[in-house]
């Protein structure tokens, strides 16, 4: 018993100690900057940063730097240089903030609240043209903030619950996934003409349509993400000057990324990293990266001349992020935070 | 106190004051007494009953007015080794786990019926007011009462209230209760007793909780200290039963009936940055019960019968989706009909047992295409025994569930059939001295509720049981000593206890974010110690009362040797915690305090400072003063702080729990 007493109180004692402090690096430049989703209603979105000489991560350093968390479920980022600064504005889901902070420092420049009345609006996707930055709002707007007043000017009506843009010639490509709508999901894209902001052209494309690339011709490839049940996700090809679908192809994509004229991406069904060709159209056969040993796939990226993938782990655990060359060779790897949803290369 | 009296029992002196009043209940019922329910509460400040072969804790109605409990999930939080799941607030679900074992390893009976939810397997302990209660017993293996159905020993714990409406006398029985709290959270409560002639009577209990349920925070991740305020929290909840009793020599009848309707706005979780909540939830549930007691010569049975409906709807008018709402009914019927039988053997707490219960349960709901309809047949045969020194109890349950659910346009059928034993056994070695060893292993298969089975999309019908079993041992002590004017008792107990988990039915994405699916993927072992210590003097007017209990809880994932977390502690369980009580009694005055410490926890599998949710201690004070008058009537007065060192804790991550706030408790009546 008396052994026991002292046991408990010993515990009492360790758990009482504070745990050691974040460490955060000296600066964030030539790193990898990784943004984390984290979970729905759990506050814990976070940031990443990854030192490729040192070799080092070090996690939750947006906390660390601002004394405060980021929010709620962090989608998406995107970095831009306005006047002599880098910056990088982050869509924030659930708390329905558009966070723009230093790319240098990662410390907070604004915070835009993006709510109509007192229903949040839910940014998803932003992305940055000249001094304006865009983001598609969950609630089927598309919400435009000048970014030397940190002030959103424009709220634009698109489809249902956006969850992919891209910008073509000074025109916006919303993709309109009407995810929430459930088993009627939208199956359009709404086009927004960026000199007078307002709303050009609507078209169908395929349901629950999301993310977005634009190759080298100006084409766009769309994903779709199918209904989960008996319609599969597909790949769709645009014609950005007719506004047409030209061609659908059945693959069930799980993130993707294009360099030069080629798109890497992760293929569902056969759990590897295949390319295709977005000049020829067509898909190469071989299989580039076995990614069977992944146990979430949750991403892809190129940034220079690697390629990056993200392992979810489940969607509970933190995450795992591999580097490869363009050939499929092993560089490094490393833990992130929970659920990585997005990498920039801050050089 | 009284003077401890000592029975013979297999030639072992027993000190009875604090012992063996669990096993045997009918032996002892007050002739008064028209329906036979679970034995008055022992008048103790002590919670932990030493003389239980496994794991068992009293709260009587004065204990739960010293903890400032409005609900049996407050009091469940002073039970050692219980994880109380409280997302804060007036209408805030609470949910317990037990050493590890999940909420639905927990079966609840009121009046020994059994308040089952098919479609969730667990219950809403927020929904279960202290007001009207005599006595709430918790248990870990068996039951304690011969009364219980079937269906109570098939889980590994229960939880057992017994209201004190049910309790008759020769006069006319009332309470008026009156609750305020400075987090604008109300409770008013009625109940009388009224017998008529010697032979029935009639009992009324009505019920409200009100309020809007505000209360200041401060949430630690926005940065500043700003105070915020818990908003869109307002409810509104009645709750009425009438009972109706008639005895015969050796055979009694009650009947139940209960209404319940609660309509709340549901606060939500704290998000950052976003204070805007409006989710709302309406529920409405009748039951009826009736039970049969025939007791003759050394047989008792017991039969019972119910049925119940409880409709939920949940609507949240801002919706994101086309229509800009979303709103989901969930309708859930239940009827069960069941029957103990048991024998007395040489000794009051021997006997041999066995009974059998069925339950029919369906859903109906825009979230449930399957529309399962459930048959489940429990059964149990058992015996207690003392054989020298050693009592020995046992018992073998049967779990027969045939499940008929929609799958596209067919009808399709699942079945489950499981044994499980359970044993105990309890020794008391020495002829002078109340010491105890015990020891209980159980096997436990937690069936898959609707949820886990039918809910669209993440619903699995593949799903076997989750499989747990459970091993404790340990040893008591008690002792009473001293005089007339100073007398004395100490108890003691320290169990040990290990349990293993497998086939946990958790939900996990399948293919992508979008396809979770329930699958039987969780192992978990747990490894722990429980000990307590409890003093209590009398010494002439006064009464002095302190426990302390400690519990050390090793619960880790072994899941998969290749996952980041395996070897972690599990989430939201605590590797110590602890309660501590004092309370000081002098001519219808007592003072109570109790301190309540949970260590830091997990929020997700990963032992990480990211996940962790820090330690908290949750101290409240209290005085009371009872006054007197004549027919035994009483005013009870009670003022309580509570949560004293004023911390936003979090039990559950981004549920922040009210600061320090004031309680006044008002209870007039002769009962």
């Amino acid at each position: 018993m008396k052994n026991l007493l002292i046991t408990g109180l010993m515990v009492l004692l360790f758990s009482c100690k504070k745990d050691d402090p974040v460490v955060v690096p000296e600066k964030y430049d030539n790193g990898l900057i990784l943004l984390n989703e984290g979970l729905f209603q759990q506050n814990n979105a976070s940031i990443s940063f990854y030192d490729i000489q040192q070799g080092e991560s070090y996690q939750q350093v947006f906390q660390a730097e601002n004394n405060r968390g980021l929010g709620d479920t962090a989608n998406n980022f995107e970095k831009y240089t306005l006047g002599d600064s880098t910056y990088l504005i982050i869509a924030v889901d659930i708390s329905s903030q558009l966070e723009i902070v230093h790319a240098g420092s990662l410390k907070s420049v604004a915070q835009i609240p993006v709510f109509n009345g007192s229903i949040a609006r839910e940014p998803r996707r932003v992305l940055v043209a000249g001094d304006k930055a865009y983001s598609c709002n969950y609630d089927g707007t598309v919400s435009v903030v000048d970014l030397n007043t940190y002030k959103i000017t424009n709220t634009i009506t698109v489809g249902q619950n956006p969850d992919g843009m891209l910008i073509v010639d000074n025109r916006l490509y919303v993709a309109n996934s009407g995810g929430l709508n459930y088993p009627v999901y939208d199956s359009t894209m709404s086009v927004i003409d960026l000199n007078t902001e307002t709303l050009i052209s609507t078209f169908e494309t395929r349901i629950n349509s999301s993310a977005m690339l634009k190759d080298s011709e100006g084409d766009i490839y769309l994903l779709s993400n199918g209904n989960y049940s008996d319609v599969a996700p597909a790949m769709l090809h645009i014609d950005t000057e007719t506004n047409q679908v030209l061609q659908q192809f059945d693959v069930s994509i799980g993130g993707w990324d294009l360099k030069g004229e080629w798109l890497y991406y992760y293929d569902f069904d056969l759990q590897g990293i295949y390319r295709f060709n977005t000049l020829s159209e067509t898909f190469e056969n071989m299989q580039l990266l076995d990614a069977a040993g992944h146990t979430t796939f949750y991403g892809l990226y190129i940034l220079g001349n690697d390629l990056f993938t993200v392992d979810a782990n489940d969607y509970v655990n933190s995450s795992t992020v591999r580097c490869y060359d363009l050939n499929g060779n092993h560089k490094y790897e490393f833990t992130a935070g929970l659920n990585t949803t997005d990498l920039i290369l801050n050089e | 106190m009284a003077i401890p009296k000592i029975y013979l029992i297999g030639g072992i002196a027993i000190a009875m004051y604090f012992n063996c009043y669990s096993q045997d209940t009918t032996m002892k019922h007050k002739k008064l007494e028209v329906v036979p329910v679970i034995e008055k509460a022992k008048q103790s400040e002590f919670i932990t009953d030493i003389s239980s072969s496994c794991p068992s804790y009293t709260l009587s109605k004065e204990k739960m007015i010293d903890l400032g409990t409005v609900d049996i999930g407050d009091a469940m939080r002073y039970v050692p080794g219980v994880q109380l799941k409280d997302y804060g607030g007036i209408g805030g679900i609470k949910t317990v786990s037990f050493r590890s074992l999940g909420a639905a390893h927990t079966s609840v009976s009121l009046d020994h019926y059994l308040q089952p939810n098919t479609q969730t397997g667990s219950i809403n302990l927020s929904a279960f007011e202290t007001f009207g209660m005599s006595q709430l017993q918790f248990t870990s293996g068996q039951p304690a009462s011969m009364d219980a159905m079937p269906s109570a020993y098939v889980l590994a714990n229960h939880i057992a209230v017994a209201a004190s409406i049910m309790e008759t006398d020769s006069v006319l029985r009332w309470k008026v209760y009156q609750n305020m709290s400075s987090i604008h959270a109300y409770e008013s409560g009625v109940l009388c007793s009224v017998p008529i002639k010697k032979k029935a009577f009639i009992g009324f209990q009505g019920f409200g909780r009100y309020g809007s349920g505000q209360y200041p925070f401060v949430s630690t991740l926005s940065g500043d200290e700003e105070e915020q305020i818990r908003t869109n929290a307002d409810l509104l909840s009645i709750k009425g039963r009438a009972v109706a009793g008639y005895r015969w020599k050796n055979a009694s009848i009650a009947a139940n009936f209960s209404y319940y309707k609660n309509d709340q706005l549901l606060p939500g979780a704290v998000i950052l940055f976003n204070p805007f909540n409006d989710q709302e939830l309406h529920q409405s549930n009748y039951r009826a019960d009736v039970n049969y007691t025939l007791t003759k010569k050394d047989w008792h049975l017991r039969t019972t019968a119910f049925s119940q409906s409880n409709e939920t709807d949940y609507y949240d008018p801002t919706f994101l989706n086309a229509q800009g709402f979303i709103r989901s009914n969930y309708q859930q019927q239940i009827s069960a009909a069941g029957m103990m039988l048991s024998r007395k053997l040489k000794y009051r707490s021997e006997r041999l047992f066995a009974g059998v219960d069925g339950t029919y349960s369906q859903l109906e709901s825009d979230q449930f295409t399957a529309r399962p309809k459930r048959m489940a047949v429990n059964t149990v045969v058992g015996i207690s025994k003392w054989l020298g020194k050693w009592k020995v109890e046992g018992n073998l349950t049967h779990q027969f569930i045939q499940d008929v659910a929609r799958s596209s346009d067919t009808l399709k059928t699942i079945n489950y059939s499981k044994f499980s034993p359970y044993i105990s056994i309890g020794v008391l070695p020495f002829d002078q001295q109340n010491i105890r060893f015990r020891f209980f292993y159980k096997r436990v298969f937690r069936m898959p509720t609707f949820n886990d089975l039918y809910y669209n999309f993440i619903g699995n019908t593949n799903l076997l049981p989750e499989d747990a079993q459970l091993f404790n041992g340990g040893g008591t002590w008690g002792k009473s000593f001293g005089k007339e004017q100073q007398q004395h008792r100490v108890e003691l107990n320290v169990d040990a206890f290990y349990n293993r988990i497998k086939n946990k039915i958790v939900a996990i994405p399948t293919k992508d974010l979008f396809n979770w699916s329930m699958q039987n993927i969780g192992k978990t072992e747990v490894k722990g110690v429980e000990a307590g210590l409890a003093y209590q003097l009398k010494k002439n007017e006064w009464e002095y009362a302190v426990t302390t209990a400690h519990i050390f809880n090793v619960s880790i994932d072994i899941t998969d040797p290749e996952s980041p977390s395996y070897g972690h502690q599990i989430p939201y369980t605590p590797l110590y915690a602890s309660t501590q009580s004092l309370s000081i009694a002098f001519k219808g005055y007592k003072i109570t305090t109790n301190l309540l410490y949970t260590g830091k926890r997990y929020t997700l599998n990963e032992n990480i400072p990211s996940n962790q949710l820090n330690a908290f201690t949750d101290w409240n004070i209290g005085v009371e003063k009872t006054f007197s008058f004549k027919k035994n009537r009483k005013l009870g007065i009670h003022l309580r702080m509570m949560n004293v060192l004023n911390k936003n804790y979090e039990v559950i991550r981004s549920f922040p729990m009210p600061g320090r706030y004031y309680q006044f408790t008002l209870n007039v009546g002769n009962l």
